[in-house]
């Protein structure tokens, strides 16, 4: 099966400016046997640990706002005066969910019971697929922040052994 | 970003795909996490413009949740795709929001805000600014503002830092925003754009150019107030009472952001009540981010 050429065409001169190779079936059928084996790892990482790495890419993300801003108006032919916002708001946006990201994922006490410990603890689903729009490429929308953790609820009598 | 980090976060693995359009970004913020540490693996894209190799991923069993943006015949696809396993389908489609207008408002900075959220990155922001129903009391002033607003605008090369304006995203979707404004005026409404010369002559010439389009005396028969139209037009409706704005506002299949501009915000919450949004703006349209820059929607 021949490989698909994407062809990426500027609205402004509606040349090609950039070409990649679409995902032939055999690297598309190794996506999700990657993600597994990654999520298996990555999901025995402490929150802490998963937020440095976050927060570090997110930095080195800023840094890069000129050069990412400049595809973009390449690419979409939003105006170079409003590109690097879109990245600096992406980077915002990335730091704010950070920063919540302790409480949001913090476990919730159950109904108290004598003799038992019941909480919800917010566990990952496994590989997520997140397919987006040119129109949202670097950042986006403010409500559609999904749910990307499952409840787990955990009822755990006290037992005296 | 709002997928993307509170995936990582919470411990999942992330597979991205971009939209052929903008292949790029994606790339270095793969990139820049592998630099900061990220074991490989955890994120991985591919690109792709096949309707069919979306499908076949999204009905892997191996994948546990799907989050798509974008149109809603896109939407539609991936969950229909999705349908024959339990798996969870996150979607964030079009939009057609509209913005009401109280007759008690300052109009001039309403006009500059409205035109704004309408026409930013050529109206194609899921979010934008797609009707506007002001009371019949402030319509011609209101409408005189934003021909004022307008006359500012510049629409070009998106590469010089004067340029509001860039092209829309593709010659068919030129064709698609100007058959909306064809049908429009073909039916009553009356393009009331303020004389402009770069809306006239925009360069270069190869650019799916739309200038922003002004219409007054429109109607809910019409294809621009009832379908996404994804560009930059402004279509303005009289309505003589707060009732009558909350009834149009919700006259249509989306619900995606609305706003309402007015001095008495308290009346202007109540209406919020009343309004088939998932998010309802007093004074304001879509700014997802409070920083210190107008621009920020998409």
């Amino acid at each position: 099966m021949s490989v698909e050429t994407i062809n990426t065409i500027s609205p402004t001169t509606n040349e090609t400016v950039v070409t990649r190779n679409g995902v032939s079936a055999q690297e598309l059928n190794l996506l999700p046997e990657t993600a597994v084996k990654a999520f298996n790892s990555w999901r025995q990482t402490k929150l802490a640990d998963r937020q440095i790495i976050v927060k570090k890419a997110l930095a080195r993300l800023e840094e890069k706002t000129d050069e990412l801003a400049e595809a973009l108006t390449k690419e979409m032919g939003r105006p170079i005066s409003y590109t690097p916002s879109e990245i600096k708001t992406a980077v915002k946006r990335g730091e704010y969910l950070l920063k919540i990201s302790d409480e949001a994922l913090k476990d919730t006490d159950g109904e108290p019971e004598k003799g038992f410990k019941r909480f919800i603890r917010k566990v990952p689903v496994g590989p997520v697929l997140i397919i987006f729009a040119w129109n949202v490429s670097a950042a986006h929308n403010v409500q559609s922040v999904a749910i990307l953790h499952q409840l787990k609820t955990y009822s755990i009598p006290t037992l005296s052994w | 970003m709002n997928g993307l980090i509170p995936a990582l976060l919470a411990g999942n693995s992330v597979i991205l795909k971009p939209s052929p359009q903008t292949p790029t970004v994606v790339e270095e913020v793969a990139k820049v996490f592998e630099e900061a540490g990220l074991p490989s693996g955890v994120i991985q894209y591919f690109h792709s413009g096949s309707a069919t190799t979306i499908e076949t991923i999204v009905r892997d069993p191996r994948i546990a949740l799907v989050c798509f943006t974008g149109s809603v015949a896109g939407g539609l696809a991936v969950q229909k795709a999705a349908s024959d396993r339990i798996v969870n389908v996150g979607l964030e489609l079009g939009g057609k929001d509209p913005a009401y207008v109280r007759a008690d408002v300052d109009i001039a900075w309403a006009a500059g805000e409205i035109v704004d959220g309408a026409v930013f990155n050529s109206g194609q922001s899921c979010c934008s600014i797609e009707r506007v129903y002001v009371h019949e009391s402030i319509h011609d002033e209101f409408v005189s503002q934003v021909q004022e607003v307008l006359k500012g605008y510049v629409v070009g090369d998106p590469f010089n830092k004067g340029t509001h304006l860039g092209p829309v995203i593709s010659k068919r979707s030129k064709a698609a925003i100007e058959a909306q404004i064809k049908d429009a005026l073909e039916n009553g409404a009356k393009d009331e754009t303020p004389d402009n010369e770069s809306f006239r002559n925009p360069s270069p010439e190869t650019g799916n150019w739309v200038a922003p389009t002004l219409l007054t005396n429109v109607n809910h028969d019409m294809i621009v107030m009832k379908d996404e139209t994804f560009g930059p037009v402004i279509p303005v409706m009289k309505v003589s009472s707060d009732e009558e704005a909350v009834r149009l506002m919700n006259d249509s299949e989306f619900g995606l952001t609305a706003s309402i501009w007015s001095k008495d915000t308290d009346r202007a919450y109540e209406l919020c009540e009343s309004v088939e949004a998932g998010t309802v703006f007093v004074n304001r349209c879509d700014f997802p981010s409070p920083v210190s820059h107008a621009h920020f929607r998409w």
